[in-house]
């Protein structure tokens, strides 16, 4: 256990940062309950001279949790089902970082 | 008005015909996809002049842009159909041009983390009308 390990094992305990959620592989099964931390910012992108301000949904899962996130997955927070589009791990592998 | 405003006017106005897609014109701010799509008129520059002398005229050639946004690939051909249906249905804009043109797409597609991607193209229109004294007219 690396103190990343630990300062991730603390955040995503906490009630104000993480949320409680439900990994499913490809959307299928009983799945398995991890703990999530969501990002929900608009965000403005170029399109030729325009510019478009879109919805975004990221969530961040610690890898010790769930070691396999691919496109196709859901996790299921609440009464909310998310599929994956894409997910990727940050520079210490600890995390997946997944576009939903 | 310079007849290259009267000209620019004429293609927004012929825009407005396009059905379902919000129109917009020079917009500077961003914006929020509509679900019918977003259309955005340039007003571009000219490509080309000829002078026309007793009595002094140039012949324009003037290129506006317009940007075409959707969040599928059929609603965005969809509505470039529509736009070069409206621009060839009235070549002289009403009047106000001698003669418009809408050239091929380019297309683009942006993408963004966790967000749906937008499909956008750009069509070049190329309006050719005469201005009397000066280009600038």
């Amino acid at each position: 256990m690396t103190a990343f390990d630990d300062a991730d094992a603390l955040l995503f305990a906490d009630a104000n940062m993480a949320v409680g959620a439900v990994w499913k592989n490809q959307g299928a099964g009983a799945g398995t309950a991890c703990r999530v931390i969501r990002a929900r910012p608009d965000l403005t992108v170029e399109a030729f001279g325009s510019s478009l301000i879109r919805a975004t949904e990221t969530l961040l899962v610690r890898v010790a949790e769930i070691v396999t996130v691919t496109k196709g997955d859901t996790f299921t927070i609440g009464a909310e089902v998310l599929a994956v589009k894409a997910a990727q791990r940050d520079a210490l592998k600890n995390l997946w970082e997944v576009s939903l | 008005m310079s007849a290259r405003e009267t000209a620019l006017a004429a293609l927004f106005t012929v825009l407005g015909g396009v059905a379902g897609a919000t129109k917009l014109r020079n917009a500077a701010q961003p914006e929020v996809l509509p679900a019918g799509g977003l259309v955005i008129q340039r007003d571009g520059n000219q490509t080309d002049e000829e002078a026309v002398f007793s009595p002094l005229m140039f012949n324009i050639t003037h290129q506006a842009e317009v940007e075409v946004m959707a969040a599928s690939e059929a609603t965005l051909d969809a509505l470039l159909v529509a736009i070069a249906a409206a621009v060839t249905a009235n070549r002289s804009l009403s009047g106000a041009v001698s003669f418009a043109h809408a050239e091929a797409p380019q297309y683009t597609m942006v993408d963004l983390d966790g967000a749906a991607p937008v499909f956008a193209a750009q069509i070049p229109v190329t309006l050719m009308f005469t201005a009397t004294g000066s280009p600038a007219s």
